[in-house]
């Protein structure tokens, strides 16, 4: 399996090390920038990828909450008449962070701190998305024939024991 | 959209709660995170107002490990129920492997209930989803209020078409059959994932409050 898939089941595949690809162009881009972490995030907002300071990594909130903020401020600028939409940059007192589209579907997140200034994030991420597109871009599309099997562990049926158990 | 990560062997999925202004879709996150052990969640996340109600969306991440050795994360989020919130009703279902939709067994709230549910259907349609295709449960809320609408009634508001969903009767406040509708679907969605695109079957049978 080497291949970021989409088909009609609407899934998306990252295998045959695509994440480590990620990680290493995330990494790179890490060291060269300055920044304490930085991810690789899909429009639902699940990380695909990251580099970086493991402190800022969590289950999945800062994911989705920087998706939908992205997706918020994209959909503002388009509904204000702006076409393009180039991210979005918060500025605070102990730390910044900015999202840059990397393609339709992916996104960047970068967070920083003094004494790191945009400027120099601005222009390491646009080489660093550069060559994540080049991954992205030269990923072949598979049908879901050639897709892995990915087998549940167990009974899925309605009867079936439940996934979940409240305490 | 499903993410499959091979290298980190995990799976995602987004399950979203849509449903009538008030009706208890964070009242069942609320619940959900309340019991559910901290190894097998994350942190409830909800952007509200200062009134509580839904602003944007509530956000719970919670996993298991149901694919032979995949971790299995389902990302649990709710629209805001509001008329008003309309876009961001639809940026939210984007991308959705599954739903719930959680009605209110008040009978004065039938005819919100039915906005609520022509919208949530055409929010589906503008993003190119059809709702035909998608996992989805139906949730009759606040079934434990004196006087709720029939159930036959409420069915058939809303659940008289080609595709029967399979209902779950609840009351979200005190968690009666919030863990039952959560592991209906997440099932419906593994096996759809597991089958392939055809919708799962579903019963017709509603699981009694």
């Amino acid at each position: 399996m080497d291949s970021l898939t989409t088909y009609s089941g609407r899934v998306l595949q990252l295998g045959g090390g695509l994440s480590q690809q990620f990680r290493q162009i995330l990494a790179g881009y890490v060291q060269e920038s300055e920044v304490r972490y930085a991810a690789l995030l899909e429009e639902s907002g699940t990380i695909c990828a990251d580099a970086g300071d493991p402190a800022l990594r969590d289950s999945g909130e800062t994911g989705a909450l920087a998706a939908g903020a992205y997706a918020a401020l994209q959909a503002v600028a388009q509904r204000l008449g702006d076409g393009t939409f180039e991210g979005l940059f918060h500025e605070g007192k102990a730390r910044q962070f900015c999202l840059t589209p990397v393609s339709p579907q992916f996104m960047l997140l970068s967070v920083f701190e003094a004494p790191v200034r945009f400027a120099i994030v601005k222009a390491c991420a646009s080489k660093a998305i550069l060559r994540l597109q080049g991954q992205i871009e030269t990923m072949p599309i598979a049908t879901r024939s050639t897709a892995p099997p990915v087998r549940p562990a167990g009974d899925f049926s309605f009867e079936a024991t439940a996934l979940f158990n409240q305490a | 959209m499903a993410v499959i990560n091979h290298d980190t062997r995990e799976v995602s999925f987004k399950l979203v709660y849509c449903g009538t202004p008030m009706g208890g879709k964070t009242t069942n996150l609320s619940f959900i995170h309340s019991r559910l052990g901290a190894d097998h969640r994350g942190d409830l996340v909800a952007l509200a107002a200062a009134n509580d109600r839904t602003l944007f969306f509530d956000f719970l991440p919670v996993h298991t490990m149901v694919i032979n050795g995949y971790h299995t994360k389902f990302m649990l989020y709710t629209v805001p129920g509001q008329v008003c919130y309309n876009a961001t009703r639809q940026m939210v279902l984007r991308g959705a492997d599954g739903i719930v939709f959680v009605a209110d067994s008040q009978l004065d709230r039938m005819e919100e209930n039915l906005t609520a549910w022509q919208g949530m259907q055409q929010n589906l349609a503008d993003n190119g989803s059809s709702f035909a295709d998608l996992p989805a449960i139906l949730q009759f809320n606040k079934r434990d209020l004196p006087g709720p609408a029939p159930f036959a009634y409420m069915e058939y508001l809303l659940n008289s078409g080609p595709r029967r969903l399979r209902v779950f009767e609840a009351a979200a406040s005190t968690g009666v059959n919030v863990f039952e509708t959560l592991n209906a679907l997440a099932q419906e969605v593994l096996q759809r994932f597991h089958q392939g695109t055809q919708p799962a079957p579903a019963t017709t049978q509603p699981v009694p409050a």
